[in-house]
Formats: C-alpha cells, sequence, structure tokens
C-alpha cells in the first residue's frame, strides 16, 4: 500500500517537475571572454610597410604609434619630449617649439607650422594651438595656416571639438562655445558650486549635445542639448565635493551614453532613458574606450602601482575585472577587437560571449 | 602731469590697498628665484600675463589658500595640452587665483583641499612651455576677470637700474614712420606714439616690460600705457591704457602703442616717460617744429 502510494506522489509530481523546468528556468547567463589574438612589444617591432590603411592610434609611456588589427604599425616611434595624438594626425614637439610638423598614420608630413607659438591639440582631423599661458587657442588650415585666434578670459583647462565647432572652458567657471569662424555662438557658467570652474567639456561628433564636469563643493556632471542656435541644461546631477584636477569625461555606445569619473567610481549617464548608475571602482580612472554598438564599455583603473581592466556590461554592471601591473596602460576598442597596452606591451583581444 | 592720469591711479591704489589688505602677507613663491620675463612684457599672442623665473629651488604657496585644480604635465585625462607644465591653481581668497606653473610636480600631490603660506608645492622645473629650470606664476582676478601684475601685490626686488627707452617713433596715419630724435620737423596731423622700451633689474639684467609708460605734448598727457592688468573679453585681451585697448593694438611690433596724438604748427615739446615697479623712471625729451 505504501509502495503504490509512493509511486502515486512520484507520477504527481513529474508533471510539476516538467512544468517548473518550462516556467521557472532561467538560461545560464553568458559571459564575456577576451580570445587573444597577438601580443607585441612596442618598442622591438618597429614598423610594417604592409599594415593596413585603417590604424588606431597608441599612447602607451613613451611610445607613440599606429597599429592595424593584425598588430603591425605605420608609425612606431619614441617620444623624446611632448606628442599630439589623434585618430588621423600626430605631432611631436620639444618644450618650445619654434616650428611644429603635423603628420598623418602613415608617417607624411601634412602641414608645417610656423609663426604660431604653442602647443598642438588635434581633435576630430583639426589642428589647434594652444598658447604658452593656456589663455589662447588659434586654429589652422589643413596646411597649418592660422585660420583665427580666440583669446580666453582665463587660462583654459578644458578643450574638445568638431568639424564645425569647439567648446573650451576656463579655470574661472565659464564655457564657450566657438563656431568655424573663431566667434562665440554660445557662453555659459553652470554656477551652482561654491568654487566655480569647468573640470571637463567634452561635444559630441553632430554639435547637438555637450556634457560638463563642473564646479567643487558640489560638483556637478551637466548635460546641454542644443536648442537652435543655443544649448540648454537637460538634465545635471551633483557628485559630492569633487575632484580638483582633470577628469575623465567622454560620450561612449556611439554618444548614446556619457561616461564620467565620479567619487566612489564611474558614472554612467544613459542619454535616452534619462537614468544614471553609478560603477564602483576603487581607484582612479586612468583610461576609457568609447565602446560599442553592444553596449559594452571597458576602462582601466589604478590604485596605487596596481591597475585593471574593468569590463562593464550594458545594464550597467561589471562584467569583467583583469588586474595587471603596469606604469603607463592603454585601451582602445575597435569591432570586436580590445586594445590593451601595459609598458611596454600591446595585445589584441577578441570578445566573445560565452 | 601725472595728476591727470587719475584713473588709473585710482586703479593702482586700489589695488595697492586691496593687495596689502585682504592679501596682505603675500609673498613670491621662491624669494631667491631670478625673476626673467615679467607681466606685460611682449610675448607671442600680445602680453605674459605672469611673471617666468629662474630656480632651482622649491616653489611655495604665495598665501594660504584652497587649491582648486592641479595638473600633471603628463595627465591624460583632457584632450588640452599643457603649455603649463604640471601645475597648480589656488584660491588665495577674494577671487585672487594663483597659478603655480612648470614645475616639477611632487609624486604625492599636494593637500586635497587647502594649503598654508609656504606650503611646498613641488621643485623648480622645466614642464611645459620653458627653456629654463624655473617656474611661472600668475595671479587671475575672478571677481574682475582678469590678471594681475603679481608685483603689484608682492613687493618687487630691490633695485636701482631705470628702464630704458631704446627708441619712440611717430606713426602717421599715412603709414609714414618719423623717429623724432632724427627729425627736427614734421607735418602738422595725427600720430601714434609708439615706444621700444624695456626695463632691467639689479639681480638678472634680463630684458622685462616696463611698469608704465606715459606720452606728454606741451604738458598734455596723450597716453599712458599701465600694465597692471590685462582682462579678456570677448574673444581679446584688453591692456589698461588711458582706457581698455585691445592688446593687439598695443603690442605693434617691437613697439608699446602708448596712446595717439594730435600736433598742431608751431613748437612741441614731446616728453616719454618710462617708470619701473620701484619707480626708477627714465624720461626722453623731443623738441619738434610742426609745419
Amino acid at each position: 500500500m505504501a509502495e503504490t502510494k509512493r509511486k502515486n506522489w512520484i507520477l504527481l509530481g513529474i508533471p510539476f517537475f516538467v512544468l517548473y523546468l518550462f516556467i521557472a528556468s532561467v538560461p545560464i547567463p553568458k559571459e564575456t571572454v577576451l580570445e587573444n589574438r597577438w601580443l607585441v612589444s612596442v618598442a622591438e617591432a618597429g614598423t610594417d610597410g604592409e599594415a593596413e590603411p585603417d590604424v588606431l592610434p597608441v599612447r602607451l609611456g613613451d611610445r607613440l604609434a599606429y597599429v592595424d588589427s593584425q598588430g603591425r604599425f605605420s608609425v612606431n616611434k619614441r617620444v623624446q619630449g611632448y606628442a599630439a595624438l589623434s585618430d588621423t594626425l600626430w605631432s611631436e614637439y620639444g618644450p618650445t617649439p619654434e616650428i611644429l610638423t603635423i603628420q598623418d598614420r602613415r608617417g607624411e608630413a601634412v602641414a608645417v607650422v610656423s609663426g604660431v607659438k604653442g602647443y598642438p591639440a588635434l581633435i576630430e582631423g583639426r589642428v589647434f594651438i594652444v598658447a604658452p599661458e593656456q589663455q589662447a587657442l588659434t586654429a589652422l588650415d589643413s596646411s597649418g595656416s592660422p585660420l583665427w585666434s580666440y583669446e580666453f578670459s582665463s587660462p583654459l583647462i578644458a578643450l574638445d571639438a568638431t568639424a564645425d565647432l569647439v567648446v573650451a572652458a576656463c579655470i574661472d567657471g565659464s564655457m564657450v562655445v566657438l563656431n568655424m569662424e573663431g566667434k562665440a555662438n554660445f557662453t555659459f557658467e553652470p554656477g551652482g558650486s561654491r568654487l566655480p570652474i569647468i573640470l571637463a567639456a567634452r561635444i559630441t561628433k553632430d554639435g547637438k549635445r555637450i556634457a560638463l564636469i563642473s564646479g567643487i563643493d558640489a560638483q556637478r556632471f551637466l548635460l546641454l542639448e542644443r536648442f537652435g542656435i543655443s544649448y540648454k541644461v537637460v538634465h545635471h546631477e551633483f557628485l559630492g565635493e569633487g575632484f580638483r584636477r582633470p577628469i575623465h569625461l567622454a560620450f561612449v555606445n556611439e554618444e548614446r551614453k556619457v561616461l564620467f569619473e565620479r567619487e566612489g567610481g564611474i558614472g554612467i549617464y544613459d542619454i535616452q532613458s534619462g537614468k544614471s548608475a553609478l560603477i564602483p571602482m576603487d581607484g582612479r580612472l586612468v583610461a576609457l574606450d568609447g565602446g560599442g554598438k553592444d553596449g559594452n564599455l571597458h576602462v582601466i583603473g589604478a590604485s596605487g602601482d596596481k591597475k585593471f581592466l574593468m569590463g562593464i556590461g550594458g545594464t550597467p554592471a561589471v562584467a569583467i575585472t583583469a588586474p595587471f601591473v603596469a606604469t603607463s596602460s592603454f585601451i582602445r576598442r575597435s569591432g570586436e577587437l580590445l586594445y590593451i597596452g601595459g609598458d611596454g606591451v600591446l595585445a589584441a583581444f577578441a570578445l566573445r560571449e560565452k | 602731469m601725472e595728476a591727470r592720469s587719475t584713473t588709473c591711479t585710482a586703479v593702482a591704489l586700489g589695488l595697492f590697498f586691496f593687495g596689502h589688505g585682504v592679501l596682505g602677507g603675500i609673498e613670491w613663491p621662491d624669494p631667491t628665484a631670478r625673476l626673467i620675463e615679467n607681466f606685460g612684457s611682449p610675448g607671442s599672442y600680445g602680453p605674459t600675463l605672469g611673471h617666468s623665473f629662474q630656480s632651482n629651488g622649491v616653489l611655495r604657496a604665495a598665501k594660504a589658500g584652497e587649491v582648486i585644480f592641479q595638473r600633471k604635465a603628463e595627465d591624460g585625462a583632457s584632450l588640452l595640452p599643457s603649455p603649463l607644465g604640471s601645475w597648480i591653481a589656488v584660491d588665495h581668497g577674494e577671487g585672487i587665483i594663483g597659478t603655480y606653473a612648470r614645475y616639477e610636480a611632487m609624486d604625492n600631490p599636494v593637500p586635497r583641499r587647502s594649503v598654508e603660506k609656504g606650503t611646498v608645492l613641488g621643485s623648480a622645473g622645466s614642464s611645459g612651455w620653458s627653456a629654463d629650470q624655473g617656474f611661472y606664476f600668475s595671479l587671475f582676478d575672478r571677481r574682475e576677470r582678469r590678471w594681475v601684475n603679481p608685483s603689484m601685490l608682492i613687493p618687487p626686488p630691490a633695485d636701482t637700474r631705470s628702464p630704458t627707452i631704446r627708441a619712440v617713433v611717430l606713426a602717421g596715419r599715412d603709414g609714414g614712420m618719423i623717429n623724432p630724435s632724427q627729425v627736427r620737423s614734421l607735418r602738422q596731423g595725427t600720430y601714434r606714439i609708439l615706444v621700444d622700451a624695456f626695463d632691467t633689474i639689479d639681480a638678472t639684467g634680463k630684458t622685462l616690460a616696463p611698469y608704465r609708460i606715459l606720452g606728454f605734448v606741451n604738458g598734455i598727457e596723450q597716453g599712458a600705457l599701465h600694465l597692471e592688468t590685462i582682462a579678456g573679453r570677448d574673444g581679446r585681451l584688453f591692456v589698461h591704457r588711458t582706457q581698455p585697448t585691445p592688446a593687439k593694438q598695443v603690442y605693434a611690433g617691437p613697439y608699446f602703442e602708448v596712446g595717439e596724438t594730435r600736433l598742431s604748427r608751431g613748437r612741441a615739446n614731446m616728453e616719454i616717460i618710462a617708470r619701473d615697479m620701484v619707480g626708477n623712471e627714465r624720461i626722453v625729451s623731443y623738441q619738434l617744429n610742426v609745419e
């Protein structure tokens, strides 16, 4: 009798178990893994004439390079003094250069700048010269001749540009947007803090949005959107007392989000949803990658002498962490490849979900 | 004659009392450093906005204050290059921001919030736009949005040398340049007064900008350049002449444009006075026949 009862219970339980499997089962989450593609010693690699045209700029310690997806370099050199580097242009210069040579990613000279003193800023294919006292900016044409100069009300702290706009921020807490003629289209002072200052400023490629980190005590993140010829604040949030140094700030994930360093970690603001998230991080942000379409981001943080790679999923949440020891570091993503550098070594990893 | 520059004297007195009152006790970041370029010296973009020093010593806070910004030369967070090298900005109160730059940054940054007078900020170095071992120091008045000549707020070093007036030129509206020391007579008309003048101090012998240059004709002030404050507005720097004047106009090649004068027929006595921070002055006079 007891045996029959037990069988009945088992038979009754099987449908519930099957039903449970269908209703309550959760697929095993995929993990992002890094598959090593190649690893090179930058100093020993030299240059390769067979490098693909689509190369990425690399600044790693005292090395300046452009590398392709196979680990071949179109430019690879040790920087003696200072260097400016962008996706398409670079320049190496001494402390007080009389002449600046602007070169492309094949190492060909594309412009020679003389008569305009200062350090080059290479942004979005444009060439600017920042004056020795950081109070003036000169825009140059493709041949290196001056187009316009703008003298600011106080020393410059932050600079960004699109194909036709420049956003510049100063130590007195003012920001200005300059047009192609070097005229001020828009000026702005965020205020709202005991000490007014703008520590970081970025503009989207289409010029529609500007992100700022402003003020000390309290520090604020602000997002401005263009309305006609002007900009309006569409989001702001307080970040605590705040930093007193340059801060990493960038539009990421095809400019759908803004990533910035904040007290306690990394702030990520989703422009579409208007949601803000804090990714805790113990250390200082030293490099970041703009991410891809998939919503993933990768950053390098530093705590003391140790560095760590942190992958952030679209949720956003930390998806991967990997510590390493290096004085200098580099990170950049292109398609499915993630380029990571530490001291003299550069490696490429394929991002795979398993 | 000087009484006529009432506006500028008022500005100077205001800053003097401001400097010795609210900012009383402010001192040079390194009293042993040698001044090699000063506020108002002709630079690549017009006037220099601070003092540059040659030094092998340490750089100290000129006065107590609150650190509002510090950057190491090699910091990669910003797209902006750093001609100021490693630099730190300290709010010294009453809106005055001191910029200490082009030094050798310490591995351990300055305490996060506040500094006392004399707090070591770094060692003299050559980061950023510098050819010599030393540092750069400027004062910015946040309230008035202008750079202030540090020598107005901090007593300048003892100096017995008078400024040198190397050349004076009268520039006519037709573009003609007349050297009054070589021409006894000239046509009546309106002329810009251009003065090539510089100062040297006992300690270094380096060529520096004078503090003031004044131009008089027959005892009447025709122009006065006061290198006390420089302001940036609407994309341009303005120097305080008799009134704010675009720096690009004042810094005309090797000359300072001091003002403009209308010379009428008759004899004219032109005097040019160059004065340094301590009060040493040089006067040159010209007797002109205006036809």
